[in-house]
C-alpha cells in the first residue's frame, strides 16, 4: 500500500478511467438523460430517465444536508450534474467536483454555473482550505478496488477513503454515498469466475472491482457511522434497460462515434448490468453516513 | 438467420407469425445448446433459475431471439418470468391457444 503515501490512485489508475470515460462526451450523450447522470437513478411512479436521476441528485442532497449549505464537495463527479443541481435548486454557496476524466472536466468546464467548480483530481490529493459541510460521492467507490487486491487490501483503501472524506468534513457532517456492489448471493470468488464478471472486469472497467457490503461495513469503522442504508438495485436495473433502449434507439449515431465493435460492447455491457441488478449479483446501495466525534 | 435448423417447421421460418408454441420450441433448442443439454430433459415450465444460465448466455440467447423476431426485447427477459412457457405466452401476446 505504499502509493497510498504518495497519494496515488490505489483503486483504478487514471488510465483505466479514462479507457472508459473518455470514449466521448457525445457518445454518453446519445443514451444518457439530459443532465448526462451516469449512475442508478431513483424511480418513482411517473418518471422519466431525467425525473428519475434529479430525483435521486436531490435524495442524495436532502441526506447529506447540503441544501443551503457554504460548501459541498462531490468526489467522482462526472458531468457534473450534481453541481449544477446544488447552485440552481439547492441554494449552495459554493461546489466544488472531483473527477479523473480529462473529458468530463473539459466539458464541465463549459458547462458549469457561477460558483461550481471541476478539479482532474482525486480524494487523495484533494485538500480544502475550510472544511466541506457536506460530501456526495455517487458511482465512484466502485473504482478504488482492483480485482488483484486482497480482502484486507481492499478494506484498507476504501478506510483511507472514509478517513480522507472524515478530514475533509466539518464534524457531525454528512457523506451521502452510492455505489453498486456485489450482492450477497454469491461469494467474491463464485462472482468473479463468472463470464459476465470477467468482460465487465477486462474490457468495459478495467482496474476495477465493486465492494461488498461487508467491505464498507468494515472500512467506516473509527470514522462514520451508518444512519441509513437502502438497496435499490432494480432501479439500478431499470436505468440499465432505459440506457440499453436509448442506445439502441440511437445506434446509427453512436456507430459513426465509436464504431460498431464499441457500440456492441456497450449493448452488451448494459444488457449484462441489467441482468446482475435484476437478478441480485448486483445491488445497488445509497447510504447516509455521519462523521463520527466521539468525546476525548 | 444461419442459426436456425434447416428442419424447423414452416412456422419457425416465418417469425412474425411465431405463436406461443414456435417460440417455446425455439427456446428450448437454443437453451439446450447453450446449457449442453438434451432438448428433451428441459421443462419448460421449470423456473429458467435452476438450469443455471449464465448471465453472458443468456444476453446472447436474448439477442438471438431478437433477431428471429425481428423485435428489441428486454435484457432481463429470463429473469422476469417464472419459465420458458411463461417467456413464451408473454412474447406471443399474453393469451394462451
Amino acid at each position: 500500500m505504499d502509493n497510498l503515501k504518495t497519494g496515488q490512485q490505489v483503486g483504478a489508475s487514471v488510465q483505466a478511467i479514462r479507457h472508459h470515460y473518455d470514449v466521448g462526451n457525445e457518445f454518453y450523450r446519445l443514451w444518457l438523460d439530459p443532465t448526462l447522470t451516469y449512475s442508478g437513478a431513483l424511480w418513482d411512479e411517473g418518471d422519466t430517465l431525467e425525473t428519475a436521476q434529479i430525483r435521486k441528485m436531490d435524495h442524495h442532497i436532502r441526506e447529506s444536508r447540503a441544501g443551503g449549505a457554504a460548501r459541498v464537495l462531490d468526489i467522482g463527479c462526472g458531468w457534473g450534474g450534481v453541481l449544477r443541481r446544488l447552485m440552481t435548486a439547492h441554494n449552495v454557496g459554493r461546489a466544488v467536483g472531483l473527477t479523473l476524466s480529462a473529458a468530463q472536466a473539459e466539458w464541465n468546464a463549459k458547462n458549469l454555473p457561477k460558483g461550481a467548480e471541476v478539479r482532474v483530481e482525486g480524494w487523495e490529493s484533494h485538500t480544502a482550505a475550510e472544511p466541506y459541510d457536506a460530501i456526495i460521492s455517487i458511482g465512484a467507490f466502485e473504482h478504488f478496488a482492483r480485482v488483484e487486491m486482497s480482502g484486507p487490501q481492499r478494506v484498507a483503501a476504501y478506510q483511507a477513503f472514509f478517513q480522507r472524506c472524515h478530514e475533509l468534513l466539518k464534524p457531525g457532517g454528512r457523506l451521502s454515498l452510492q455505489t453498486f456492489a456485489y450482492g450477497a448471493v454469491r461469494k467474491r470468488e463464485q462472482a468473479h469466475a463468472s463470464p459476465a464478471t470477467q468482460f465487465l472486469a477486462g474490457e468495459i472497467f478495467p482496474e476495477t472491482d465493486p465492494p461488498r457490503l461487508v467491505e464498507i461495513a468494515q472500512a467506516i469503522e473509527g470514522s462514520f457511522e451508518i444512519e441509513r442504508l437502502r438497496n435499490d438495485r432494480l432501479d439500478y436495473a431499470r436505468t440499465c434497460k432505459v440506457w440499453l433502449e436509448n442506445l439502441r434507439a440511437n445506434a446509427s449515431a453512436a456507430t459513426d462515434l465509436v464504431g460498431k465493435e464499441v457500440l456492441s460492447r456497450y449493448e452488451r455491457y448494459l444488457a449484462l448490468s441489467a441482468i446482475g441488478f435484476q437478478t441480485g449479483r448486483l445491488d445497488l446501495y445509497r447510504i447516509t453516513l455521519r462523521r463520527a466525534d466521539l468525546p476525548a | 438467420m444461419k442459426h436456425l435448423d434447416k428442419n424447423v417447421e414452416p412456422a419457425q421460418a416465418e417469425p412474425a407469425g411465431a405463436n406461443r408454441q414456435d417460440i417455446e420450441e425455439w427456446l428450448v433448442e437454443r437453451l439446450s445448446e447453450r446449457l449442453k443439454v438434451p432438448p428433451g430433459e428441459i421443462d419448460v415450465t421449470v423456473n429458467l433459475a435452476r438450469y443455471n444460465l449464465d448471465s453472458m448466455a443468456a444476453v446472447t440467447v436474448v439477442g438471438e431471439l431478437e433477431e428471429w423476431l425481428g423485435r428489441s426485447l428486454s435484457p432481463t427477459l429470463f429473469y422476469e418470468h417464472s419459465c420458458i412457457r411463461a417467456v413464451a405466452d408473454h412474447l406471443a401476446g399474453g393469451a394462451r391457444p
